[in-house]
Parts: C-alpha cells; sequence; structure tokens
C-alpha cells in the first residue's frame, strides 16, 4: 500500500489515470505483485496500453506483458491491445505472437471489425491459428481473387485465403444480381470464419460422395483428374472432381455453406470449359452436384442452357 | 524426365514403322479401309470392338497391336488437323495426357488429343464415331479462326 501511496504522489499522471479508470488500481497491485521491483513509469505505460481492456482480461494481459517480446511490441504499437483482446482466451504463445496480432491488428483497422463480436467469435473457433489467418480484410482478399479467376483450376482448398476470397466474390456477385441478403464484409467474414470447424478435411464431401456411386473407377485415376481445354486461345487446366474415362463422364462438386452457388467470373469459366468438353467428344455426360447448397438462378440457366447442356443434380 | 521426353521423341519416330509392321498382319480387306482418311477413324472404331474387350487393354499381348493402332489414330490427326504437332505430358501425373503421347494444333485450337485417352471409352461403350468427331470439331474450329490456308 505504501508503494501505491508513493506511486500516486510521485506522479500526477498515474492519480489522473486512476480517477478516470479505476481498473489501473488492479494494474498496479496486480504487476507489483509479479514483479516487485516494477518502476511506476513502468506501471503506468501498462496502465495506460492496458486502460480499456475488461478486467476479466487483466491477470492474462499482465502475464503476457512480462514477456520481453510481447512488451517490446505492445509498446510500440498500442493498437495491438486490441488484437490481443479479441484472442485472449487462446493459449498464451497464440495471443503472445507478434506476427498473429500484427495480422489481427491489421484486419480490425481496416474493416473496423467491432471487438466484441471478434472475441465471441474466437471463442468458439476450434482451430484458434486458422481463425487468425483467416483474418484478411476485404480489399486484399479482391486482389488474391483477381489473381487466380482467370487461372483454373479453381478447387480451392477449405478453409484458406484463396477458399475464402473466392466465396466472398461468389457471394457479392449474388449480391449484385439481388440474389442473397448482401450481408456486408464483416458480417459475412464472422459467418464464413465460424463455420471452419464444419470441414475437417478438404475433399471429404466429394470423396464420400465418390465412394457412394459405386463406380467401378479407381480413385486415383478418377477424382481430381485434369483436363486441358482451350477456351478463346488460351489452355486453361479444368480440374474435374470426378472424371470416368471409361464411360467420359464426369462431375463437378459443390458443398458451398452459404446455401447457394452463384455466377462469379471463376465460375463462369468453369461452366465455359466444361462445355468445351462436352461439344468437343472429350466428355459424354457432365453433371454438377451441389452438396447441402443448390445453384443460382442464372448459374442455372448457365449451367442447363442448349448446346452441351450439363445437369443439376441437388443434394441434401 | 529427358529421359521420358527422348523415349516420347523415339516412339514418334517409329509411328510409320509400327503402322506397316501392323498392317503386315492385316488382311487386303482391312487394310483398304485403313487409308487415313477421316472415315477411315470409324473403320478403326470397328475393328477397335470386334477384336478387344475392355481387359484387353491391360494384356501385355496387345500392347504391341494397341500402340500400332493408336500410332494409326494420330498419324490420321497429323495429315487432317492443320500444323498438327506431337505432344506428351510429362509434368502433371493427375493430368489425363499425362505420359500419353498426343497432338495438337499450333496455334492452339482446342485439345491436345490422345487416342489412349478413348481406348477404354471405345470398348466400354462401343461407340463409333468418336475419334472422328474430335478430329472435325477442332478442324473445323481451326479453319473458323485461321482459315484452311495455315495447312
Amino acid at each position: 500500500m505504501q508503494a501505491f501511496e508513493k506511486a500516486v504522489n510521485e506522479s500526477e499522471t498515474f492519480k489522473q489515470l486512476i480517477n478516470s479508470n479505476p481498473s489501473a488500481v488492479d494494474v498496479f497491485f496486480k504487476y507489483t505483485k509479479k514483479k516487485p521491483g516494477a518502476s511506476v513509469d513502468e506501471i503506468l505505460e501498462l496502465a495506460t496500453i492496458a486502460k480499456d481492456l475488461p478486467k476479466n482480461q487483466l491477470d492474462n494481459f499482465i502475464t503476457d506483458f512480462s514477456d520481453a517480446g510481447f512488451n517490446s511490441a505492445v509498446r510500440k504499437n498500442s493498437k495491438l491491445v486490441d488484437a490481443w483482446s479479441s484472442i485472449f482466451s487462446g493459449s498464451a504463445s497464440l495471443r503472445m505472437n507478434v506476427n498473429n496480432l500484427n495480422k489481427l491488428s491489421t484486419f480490425i483497422r481496416e474493416t473496423g471489425m467491432d471487438i466484441s463480436k471478434l472475441t465471441s467469435s474466437f471463442k468458439n473457433a476450434k482451430d484458434a491459428q486458422k481463425w487468425i489467418d483467416l483474418k484478411i480484410p476485404e480489399a486484399e482478399l479482391d486482389n488474391i481473387y483477381s489473381g487466380f479467376k482467370n487461372d483454373p483450376p479453381f478447387n480451392q482448398t477449405p478453409w484458406t485465403p484463396e477458399h475464402k476470397a473466392q466465396r466472398w466474390n461468389n457471394y457479392k456477385k449474388g449480391c449484385t444480381n439481388g440474389e442473397n441478403t448482401c450481408l456486408d464484409f464483416n458480417d459475412w467474414s464472422n459467418g464464413y470464419d465460424g463455420k471452419i470447424d464444419l470441414v475437417t478435411s478438404a475433399n471429404k464431401g466429394v470423396d464420400d460422395y465418390f465412394n457412394s456411386l459405386g463406380w467401378d473407377c479407381p480413385s486415383d485415376k478418377c477424382r481430381e483428374q485434369t483436363l486441358d481445354v482451350v477456351v478463346n486461345g488460351q489452355t486453361k487446366k479444368r480440374r474435374l472432381d470426378i472424371y470416368d474415362e471409361g464411360n467420359l463422364r464426369g462431375k463437378e462438386f459443390k458443398e458451398y455453406y452459404s446455401g447457394k452457388v452463384y455466377q462469379s467470373e471463376d465460375i463462369v469459366a468453369e461452366v465455359t470449359a466444361d462445355k468445351e468438353l462436352l461439344a468437343s467428344g472429350r466428355l459424354l455426360e457432365l453433371e454438377w452436384v451441389f452438396k447441402g447448397c443448390e445453384p443460382s438462378g442464372p448459374l442455372r440457366k448457365l449451367l442447363e442452357s442448349s448446346p452441351n447442356s450439363i445437369t443439376v443434380v441437388i443434394l441434401p | 524426365m529427358k529421359e521420358k521426353k527422348e523415349n516420347f521423341d523415339a516412339w514418334v519416330a517409329l509411328i510409320d514403322d509400327r503402322i506397316e509392321d501392323w498392317f503386315i498382319t492385316l488382311s487386303n480387306h482391312l487394310k483398304d479401309k485403313f487409308d487415313y482418311s477421316i472415315n477411315s477413324l470409324d473403320e478403326i472404331e470397328k475393328y477397335l470392338i470386334e477384336k478387344f474387350v475392355l481387359d484387353d487393354l491391360r494384356n501385355e499381348m496387345n500392347k504391341k497391336e494397341i500402340d500400332a493402332i493408336a500410332s494409326y489414330i494420330l498419324k490420321t490427326y497429323k495429315l487432317h488437323w492443320p500444323n498438327g504437332e506431337y505432344v506428351i505430358e510429362l509434368e502433371d501425373k493427375k493430368n489425363v495426357l499425362f505420359n500419353r503421347p498426343a497432338i495438337i494444333t499450333n496455334p492452339k485450337v482446342g485439345m491436345a488429343f490422345s487416342p489412349f485417352q478413348f481406348l477404354q471409352s471405345t470398348l466400354n461403350l462401343k461407340r463409333i464415331g468418336a475419334f472422328k468427331q474430335m478430329l472435325l470439331y477442332t478442324k473445323n474450329k481451326y479453319i473458323e479462326m485461321y482459315g484452311e490456308g495455315r495447312s
């Protein structure tokens, strides 16, 4: 208590901080207990940085602040505290990882995402690191999409930046066409990230479906086969989820948690390539299988349009 | 990779020899039908369907003849496709044309074609007309884009 009175008497700033933010008192006692020789300036700096943290996060923050790397990073950039706060319930190594904090901080700054929403979303994430890895601002996601939208194959591994970029741009296309509720990026992104744990294996859905077909076609020869297609003078790689060479039939498998697949540029490029495969006789039969989702009206129309129509199959 | 490319080059160099060796084993009636015309591709499919079943493709004893038939088909494409070039995919194992001699037009119009990609379906579906259809599809597209002068 003597040290506390001394600190109050020595530092007018500390006194003001305590008046405006009573949690500074907590910070003082917790930190001096952890680090008895801490100077008033050090405590003041910590209390200032942590002044907006909820009370239940203080213990963890003070413990982490004792780490030299974390201490230096947050003192250089106090905005990292918001990022830290959103993942405070994670492991110490995760929340003290400066790369993670910088990534999240950039995301928060660029999206204006509400910290409490992030905190709540993080608490539910089973794969915490993947949750952080997918915190990519909208502009960056659009750049990622621009990088591959004309360069198939488009079968992106869930849940990766490329997959998120593809799904976001697909959703935006649906919004442009008035086919969905046009969630803003933050709400959509939270919804997407919240589904990370639904897919345990990138190919589980299509593998299960392929096995259920009972085709006389070994998996190594029939799954994920690439066909070169020349569209408008350019060679494209079309990777079919399922391709049965013995019967010249193929299947494209779509599993979108959002429930709808829209006619975005990458999807149109796939349809164009598939119709070329049918037109040239490389395939005699092609189905697009939608598992737990369905094509938007315009996409369905495009798929089923003549010539070279593609069969639409919808599975629950 | 280098060795595979050399094998492919050697395979291409011996296309005519393989066809000639095979022709020696055929009756004159058949040889007359296999005149490298576009319609002769239908005759090749009929021959395949009459002579082989699916499992025969995996039988080593048939390898020589199957190779010769594939050579014949490729040569017929070469004669009718404008600027046809023999190619082989040696990098992407998941590509259906991996390690299969194929042909493509130059400039590229449509897809590369390899008879090895379609032997299974020919025997399985007993379908006649596929080779001809694929040849004409690309040939017509090429003419549409570049005219006939470049062949």
